[in-house]
């Protein structure tokens, strides 16, 4: 691999993993801060989720996908797609990796927690969501 | 090269697991349907499906082993949220139909050794699919039914046993074109019928899923390939012997064949109630595995396109998305079957639908395959490219010739 | 992060695109389930219809025949039994659901007269075997290799009139 690589084959779709390698989401969208002074950007924070992606593909489909996402969002910030901030983000040769754990970031993943706390993990035989 | 016997084993069963899960609900239908009407001047179909699912199986299950990702995790980064978008889309639709032409194939089954009716066999077999998906380990379940999934055989038995006239088999087998009676529209309708029932890009997927769960790596390459080299063309001469029964069975009567009873019916005339009773454990066995491939593949594919957790090694509740995907699917399949629609003309119409879809399913395993930057040594030779490039084109020309035929032969009726 | 807005041009473009689709599924629809207007489609209809009831009495035949010879059980045999009859009787009303096209009229009484047969002998097959009198079975199902031949020359005829 050289030194040059084009955003959408190192960053942009690619899997996120959290620090227990853990599946947390794609990197969907990537914010990036132009300075002002005209320096190189610089990548801020990553976006994952359905709301994010939804944006980002725009048209009737994506419209739909990010207010459906957004509406099943809670708390005040719903608005604005999930972002995880590039401090948050280690090594990316395959995978994505993140240098924190899901737990971590509790405003990710939040359908998945919402269906372990709400559905899954009363049922019996359904192993624990926190191992 | 060392053969150890776990190896051996590991053969035998992923070879079983192939066989088993080549023929589902659509060849059950489709292979005895066109048997009747065409005898065997369809086989030529199967024998290209046939190539056509192992270059891909290999290919996906190739990519799976180098890059520890499944095939359609690489569609989105390589094609875009798009194409990916649509390609999802289209496949949760036609797995919906698949799912519940398969899970009223397990009633059917039950129904034919029970004698009680279809529809109340349906939420029975519901329930024990979602204890299997809530609770058996994935490798295990995948091994019972392609086991099980060898009763099959029983239909190549069964065209020894009917006696036939080779010689006219061989003669029907080698002729490309309508019998009499019948019109190029309806003969190439059921062509793309066979291509839809068997070359099902779920195989493909869960191929490739199933390679990255049991965590192969690349010195699996060779079990891989000999599980693709001998179990799709098992299961190719399988459904070509369920075509050659129906063929002697019912071509010269001119029956048409409109229920699954009646793709078991050679048999029974062939080797009697032990042989029907093998048929209807086959029978068992092909839906029941093909219900939860089809289901696991729709999981699967949703969940590698948002990146959420997924897979039978989880325990649900560390994949809570894609368990309750899967079990949401189950549930609307189930709710489609007990509407008394028929299985047999959904699984006609899923399979043709399938059959459109094919080609995007394609695509980005073709290109990724082909990626040096990605798959390094392991990058497809110029054998998968030429068989790869040729599928895909038939693919394409099938995709667009399905719908119009579906339409000017009312399926297949005229 | 972008956002498109939708233009005039987009939106008569997805109108006209939605338009051409759905006009489209119309035609289909009405393609696919127009009952026949002319005599020869008529006529066609009906041979395609006496095809069907034919392979229905030749599946049950095959069936009692099966069951006979000791090949078949009698759970297997009983539900497809049902559904030769389920099958016959859908065959026919699909048919007697068409009005005939003037001077057809002959072609209609030939054929729901054959659907009527049909049907009355493969429930009687079905209710004998649901009372377990296996062993009468081959003689109820004797008319029916006949009642087949019958059905395929009246298939024979209606094709040629189809053509004609």
């Amino acid at each position: 691999m050289n030194d040059h690589e084009s955003l959408r084959f190192t960053l942009l779709d690619q899997q996120l993993v959290d620090a227990e390698d853990r599946p947390v989401g794609r990197v969907d969208d990537v914010l990036l801060d132009l300075p002002a002074d005209g320096g190189p950007p610089v990548v801020v924070a990553v976006l994952t989720g359905a709301q994010a992606l939804g944006e980002r593909m725009g048209g009737p489909a994506g419209k739909l996908m990010a207010a459906v996402a957004s509406r099943l969002r809670s708390g005040e910030h719903r608005a604005e797609p999930v972002a995880i901030p590039a401090s948050a983000i280690g090594d990316h040769a395959d995978l994505v990796q993140l240098t924190v754990p899901l737990g971590d970031l509790p405003h990710v993943a939040g359908l998945e927690r919402w269906l372990a706390h709400h559905l899954v993990e009363g049922l019996p035989g359904a192993g624990d969501a926190r191992d | 090269m060392r053969i150890k016997p776990s190896m051996l084993l590991g053969f035998t069963l992923g070879t079983l697991s192939a066989i088993g899960g080549f023929i589902d609900i659509g060849d059950l239908v489709a292979d005895a349907l066109v048997g009747a009407r065409f005898g065997l001047r369809l086989a030529w179909v199967t024998g290209f499906a046939v190539i056509g699912i192992m270059c891909y199986a290999e290919m996906s299950a190739r990519i799976a082993l180098k890059t520890r990702r499944p095939a359609f995790d690489l569609a989105r980064s390589r094609l875009g949220p798009g194409y990916a978008l649509g390609g999802l889309i289209g496949s949760f639709l036609v797995t919906a139909l698949l799912v519940m032409a398969e899970l009223s194939g397990i009633a059917l089954a039950l129904q034919l050794a029970s004698g009680v009716h279809y529809l109340l066999w349906v939420p029975i077999a519901a329930v024990v699919v979602f204890i299997v998906i809530w609770r058996l380990p994935f490798e295990a379940t995948e091994r019972i039914y392609g086991l099980l999934g060898l009763a099959m055989l029983v239909f190549v038995v069964a065209v020894w046993h009917l006696q036939p006239d080779w010689s006219r088999l061989w003669a029907s087998a080698t002729t490309v074109a309508p019998t009499s009676g019948e019109s190029w529209p309806a003969y190439l309708f059921f062509a793309v019928t066979l291509v839809g029932a068997q070359m099902t890009p779920y195989e493909m997927f869960f191929f490739s899923s199933g390679a990255v769960e049991s965590r192969w790596r690349p010195k699996d390459l060779v079990e891989m390939r000999v599980n693709v080299i001998i179990g799709f063309p098992l299961g190719g001469l399988l459904a070509v012997a369920i075509q050659a029964v129906a063929f002697l069975v019912f071509f010269d009567p001119g029956i048409r064949v409109e229920h699954i009873s009646q793709t078991v019916l050679p048999v029974a005339l062939a080797l009697g109630r032990v042989g029907l009773a093998i048929a209807l454990v086959g029978v068992f066995a092909a839906t029941f595995g093909a219900t939860l491939e089809t289901l696991f593949a729709t999981g699967y594919d949703l969940a590698q396109y948002f990146g959420w957790a997924y897979g039978e090694v989880q325990p649900p509740a560390r994949a809570t998305r894609f368990t309750t995907t899967v079990a949401a699917l189950l549930l609307l399949s189930t709710a489609l079957a007990l509407t008394t629609l028929n299985p047999i003309t959904v699984t006609i119409y899923a399979v043709v639908f399938s059959s459109v879809l094919l080609p995007f399913a394609f695509l980005p395993v073709l290109l990724v395959g082909n990626d040096k930057r990605v798959m390094g040594e392991l990058a497809n030779g110029r054998l998968s490219n030429t068989v790869g490039t040729i599928t895909l084109l038939i693919s394409i020309v099938v995709s667009v010739a399905a719908v119009p035929l579906l339409i000017l032969t009312k399926a297949g009726a005229s | 992060m972008t956002t498109t807005h939708m233009g005039a041009g987009t939106g008569v473009r997805w109108v006209a695109v939605s338009a051409a689709v759905f006009a489209v599924v119309m035609a289909s629809l009405w393609f696919g389930h127009a009952p026949p207007r002319s005599a020869a489609a008529y006529a066609r209809q009906g041979a395609e219809t006496v095809g069907y009831l034919r392979s229905q009495t030749r599946t049950a035949r095959l069936w009692v025949d099966a069951v006979a010879s000791g090949s078949a059980t009698h759970q297997a045999a009983s539900v497809a039994l049902r559904e030769a009859e389920d099958d016959a009787s859908a065959t026919a009303a699909r048919f007697a659901g068409w009005d005939p096209p003037a001077g057809s009229d002959a072609v209609r009484a030939t054929v729901t007269a054959l659907g009527d047969e049909v049907t009355r002998r493969l429930a009687e097959l079905r209710i004998a075997a649901n009372r377990g009198r296996w062993a009468d079975l081959p003689g109820v199902a004797r008319p029916l290799p006949d009642l087949a031949e019958r059905l395929g020359a009246v298939a024979d005829e209606l094709t040629a009139a189809s053509r004609s």
